[in-house]
């Protein structure tokens, strides 16, 4: 099985090391992962701003770079989000471009969604053991896809606890544009998120953007919060 | 302002001519009817924060109700109540009545509501702060659907749901009763509420009272007594505060304590009498008529000359 | 009014955080008892069907309307028709010559927000009571409804005993049950001296022409009661095809609301006072409002939204709308629903800043009743805004530009350099986005070096 990993730019520039973790723990479990190259953008921060003929632009480019591959598989839920539900409808009234969105849709999946759906892997090993987590989940990914199973109980599964948090669906304020255009609402729902985190040894999420949010906010505050990407963590499980 | 109207219309219909009517969908999901209508409506109602109770006849709601009522001073009675069903208080316009009662049309189990209509008048069910709906057990359906079905065809000009008491949290989220409607609602099931209690079954029916002509006493000259200020054998003063169909309401000297005498009751005794018998007193009337309130029956009747 | 979400959520978290605390607190009471109560049921059918109904009704709405029109006539209700605010207001002023009306009692009514009830009413010299305790403590304290359910949430029970002890003499410390029956008694002394009442209309059933009004406290009943000229504002959109169809709408509207099961009370009116009632009013009028709604009707992308049964669900969801409550908006309606209606309604270049008023969180569409995609709505009025350069021309060179580094791969991998080249880079803060984003985040850096690093370094070879 040949599967196209789809780094996505922030993880590429932010998260470079948790989404190594990710190629590292799907050869681990014996998957050829190939990184085509040329790859950049999804085109989400455009899609989300409005600027839909530049968010064409991104996702015309990614389609042609994974054009071929069996699975394609990201390290990001809000990214496996843009390609699986939105893109598509990008292209309405384009049958050969939508065509093609929908094509890459059904071959795309985010990481954990894919250990579990795909691989069958529900049991990564015990390397988180007596790890308290507090598990952030993406809007996107949870909502538009449903995600939301399949990275806590690889957690649990490699013995991390969970810790029950009030808030851990709802929104942490980044939302792209958003954060960058009304700010103060942004860091206060950041705020929320924070004031309401159990105590843990780590906050984690599949969504880099939402834990660059939170913990950059967090750091703001003075506050010694312990954020890590769930690949790293889904890595630590199999491999610490 | 029809050229508004005609304006408002040619816009709908030019947004609507490029689209395909959408099909009404079959018929919605219903919640499971897991136990008998009557039964989920106690708990669906408990669960609104209705006082919700069930009699198996009428004989022992009315027991209940001497007993509950006494907490009141005054009542707004609908007159849709049967004659047993009505608390023995003085009556009052609504606005200044502690207790409002009602008869619903029906009940549904779904949503723990009972349907009241407007021909019984709107400010009972509204102005006092405690609210008696009796409800015949027969009328409880299971969803509200059914309720306002059966009443599609002739519906009162204001039909009201109430599913519980009057409440509010906007005063900084914390619940608040009685705002501006009652803040009890207590919901009584009577079954075979239209039936007259066993004493008197047979002679009257619901509202249908038909007149005695045998028993001798002028109805209207009942009616005639409203208002005015009696005394009884040992000089004990009441008022009579309403003459209705089927009762009198009276209300002894200044204690606020009011007694409902039945026309049936009165009747038995004017028959009686008009059949020779001597009724000597509140005692002999308690002995050969019935044990109610018989003092001040034995009074009103002497008052008329009926005995 | 005139200051726009931006600004206005800016200053309102800075200067009365309290209001963060309310709003947050109410909502999310709110939000869990809708839950609760979706979950007790088959919400997820239910939903289906009222938003299959509501479709229904809007691809219809031209036959439904003239069909309630004709229903309501011939209950003895006279019916009147308003393009627009100034429509609806002289058609009320009319009425109260007509009627003689020196004194309104009110049900909540977002309608009335919108056609600026009140101020009409003060105009004509007509005492006014909102009579919902919400509104009525905001009435008092001279402030827009917050929300369109719980209009005073923005308010803690200190906001309410100081401005009640301000306005009504209460004590400093009154208990909500004592402001509750200070209010009461104000309100009950309105309801029986008024001449009109004034209520919205939460649904009209067309086949029969039944207006029907949902509610907690009891107000909306006796101002459809006690006073003797009842007039209803009803937006166009409020139809309701059938008589059966409320069994569902009104246990959706209280769950998703409030969680109960149904409203504690709820009238369906079907005309005034008979003959042989003792009580009631003896006219009743309904206007029908346009009001900007045909244009949302006409619009493909936003005309679900007409669907609405103002159920609020979708303001609790937000968490947007937590921080600051309605008022941020500076609109009537705020929230999901008030960022998609609002610029249909009003002017389509309110989207230009309501339309990011949004973190595209999509917590609004899991609980819509009738299934509005207010998300996918949002996101069109953005890409309406985008496209007539809403944004300002810097923003589109912004994305145009990063579309053109993105699908050039060499570029792609070139800025990326420069990322780490100029370590200051993602903490300058005179670069607009990066200095709006380090205001409020600490320790902002990319990883010492980029996967596509790794990549050729590492991972390429294993
Ligand atoms: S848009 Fe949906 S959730 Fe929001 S108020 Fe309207 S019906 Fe309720």
């Amino acid at each position: 099985m040949r599967v196209a990993f789809f780094v996505t730019c922030l993880a590429d520039q932010f998260f470079a090391e948790a989404a190594a973790d990710a190629v590292r723990l799907l050869r681990s479990l014996d998957i050829e992962v190939v990184f085509p190259r040329g790859q950049t953008c999804c085109g989400q921060p455009a899609y989300n701003a409005g600027h839909w003929d530049a968010a064409r632009k991104m996702a015309l480019h990614t389609q042609q770079v994974f054009e071929g591959y069996d699975y394609v598989v990201l390290p990001s839920g809000s990214c496996t989000t843009m390609v699986r539900a939105y893109t598509p409808g990008l292209f309405a009234g384009d049958k050969p471009h939508y065509t093609a969105a929908l094509d890459l849709a059904e071959r795309t999946y985010e990481l954990s969604e894919f250990l579990v759906k795909v691989l069958n892997v529900e049991d990564l090993g015990d390397g988180l053991r007596g790890l308290k987590v507090a598990y952030h989940h993406g809007c996107h990914v949870s909502r538009e896809l449903g995600i939301k199973s399949e990275p806590v109980g690889l957690l649990e599964a490699a013995g991390a606890e969970i810790v029950p948090w009030q808030a851990d669906n709802e929104c942490c304020g980044f939302g792209g544009v958003f954060s960058v255009k009304n700010v103060p609402v942004s860091l206060a729902m950041a705020d929320h998120k924070l004031d309401t985190l159990p105590e843990v040894d780590v906050l984690t999420s599949a969504d880099g953007a939402c834990l660059m949010h939170m913990g950059g906010h967090a750091k703001k505050r003075g506050l010694d919060i312990k954020v890590r990407h769930l690949a790293s963590l889904l890595w630590e499980a199999r491999n610490g | 302002m029809s050229d508004a109207r005609q304006r408002i219309l040619r816009r709908i219909a030019h947004a609507l001519e490029r689209r395909w009517p959408v099909e009404l969908p079959g018929d919605p999901w219903r919640q499971a009817e897991d136990a008998a209508a009557p039964t989920r409506f106690v708990q669906n109602a408990t669960q609104n924060g209705v006082e919700a109770l069930s009699f198996d006849s009428p004989q022992a709601a009315a027991r209940w109700l001497a007993e509950w009522a006494a907490e009141f001073s005054s009542a707004a009675v609908s007159p849709h109540v049967p004659p047993w069903l009505q608390p023995q208080l003085p009556q009052r316009p609504p606005a200044e009545a502690e207790l409002g009662v009602s008869r619903a049309l029906a009940a549904v189990a779904d949503t723990g509501s009972v349907l009241l209509s407007s021909s019984e008048g709107r400010r009972l069910q509204l102005l006092p702060p405690v609210h008696l709906v009796w409800v015949d057990e027969a009328e409880v359906v299971q969803h509200l659907g059914e309720a306002l079905e059966a009443l599609q065809e002739n519906p009162p000009s204001a039909l009201a749901l109430h599913s519980g008491p009057s409440k509010s949290a906007d005063i900084g989220q914390i619940m608040v009763q009685g705002v501006h409607g009652p803040g009890r609602l207590v919901v009584a099931l009577v079954r075979g509420l239209d039936a007259a209690p066993k004493a008197t079954r047979g002679k009257a029916r619901g509202k249908t009272t038909r007149a005695t002509p045998s028993s001798g006493l002028d109805w209207n000259a009942v009616r005639r007594l409203q208002g005015r200020t009696l005394a009884t054998k040992t000089g004990k003063a009441f008022e009579v505060l309403r003459v209705t169909d089927n009762t009198v309401v009276i209300r002894v000297g200044s204690s606020e304590k009011s007694y409902t005498l039945r026309r049936k009751t009165l009747e038995k005794a004017a028959a009686l009498a008009r059949g020779g018998a001597v009724i000597q007193g509140p005692s002999d009337f308690k002995k050969k008529v019935a044990d109610e309130a018989p003092a001040y029956a034995w009074a009103i009747l002497r008052e008329l000359g009926a005995i | 009014m005139a200051k726009g979400y931006k600004a206005a959520a800016r200053e309102m978290l800075a200067s009365q955080p309290e209001v963060r605390a309310s709003v947050t607190k109410a909502t999310l009471h709110f939000h869990a008892n809708r839950e609760r109560a979706y979950g007790e049921v088959d919400a997820e059918s239910w939903r289906d069907w009222a938003a299959t109904v509501k479709r229904h009704l809007l691809s219809r709405l031209d036959h439904y309307l003239l069909l309630a029109e004709e229903k309501l006539s011939g209950n003895g209700v006279e019916v009147h028709w308003a393009e627009n605010a100034a429509d609806a207001q002289q058609i009320l002023s009319r009425l109260v010559k007509r009627h003689d009306v020196k004194k309104v009692v009110k049900g909540k009514s977002m309608l009335s927000e919108e056609l600026e009830v009140n101020s009409l009413l003060q105009r004509l010299g007509v005492e006014v009571f909102e009579t919902d305790l919400g509104e009525y403590i905001i009435q008092l304290a001279e402030e827009p409804p917050s929300h369109i359910v719980g209009p005073a949430i923005h308010k803690s029970l200190d906001d309410i005993r100081a401005l009640f002890a301000k306005r009504l003499g209460t004590a400093r410390d009154a208990s909500p049950e004592e402001l509750a029956a200070a209010a009461r008694r104000v309100l009950r002394e309105a309801f029986l001296s008024a001449d009109m009442g004034i209520s919205g209309g939460n649904f009209v059933v067309a086949e029969s022409g039944t207006l029907v009004l949902v509610e907690n406290e009891g107000n909306i009943r006796l101002t459809t009661s006690a006073p003797r000229v009842h007039v209803a504002l009803v937006g166009i959109e409020k139809l309701l095809p059938r008589t059966r169809d409320l069994e569902v709408f009104l246990q959706l509207l209280a769950r998703a609301a409030t969680g109960q099961k149904l409203g504690i009370f709820t009238s369906l009116i079907s005309g005034p006072r008979r003959p042989d009632e003792s009580d009631g009013p003896e006219v009743m009028h309904v206007i029908f409002v346009d009001n900007g709604r045909s244009s949302v009707l006409a619009d493909d992308e936003m005309q679900e939204a007409l669907s609405c049964i103002r159920c609020g669900a979708c303001l609790n969801a937000c968490p947007v709308y937590r921080q600051t409550g309605g008022h941020a908006y500076g609109q009537v309606y705020s929230g999901p629903i008030g960022i998609v209606l609002t610029p249909g309604l009003k002017d389509p270049a309110l989207a230009a800043e309501l339309g990011y008023a949004c973190s595209l969180c999509t917590a609004c569409a899991d609980v819509c009743p009738v299934r509005i995609p207010l998300p996918k709505q949002i996101l069109a009025w953005r890409r309406r805004a985008a496209e007539s350069g809403a944004g300002g021309p810097l923003e589109k060179w912004l994305f145009d530009g990063y579309a053109n580094i993105v699908s050039k791969p060499r570029f792609y991998r070139m800025s990326a350099k420069m990322l780490r080249a100029f370590k200051g880079l993602t903490s300058a803060p005179w670069l607009p986005v990066i200095g709006a984003w380090a205001s409020g985040h600490g320790g902002l850096e990319p990883s010492p070096k980029s996967f596509h690093q790794i990549w050729e370094e590492e991972l390429a070879n294993e």
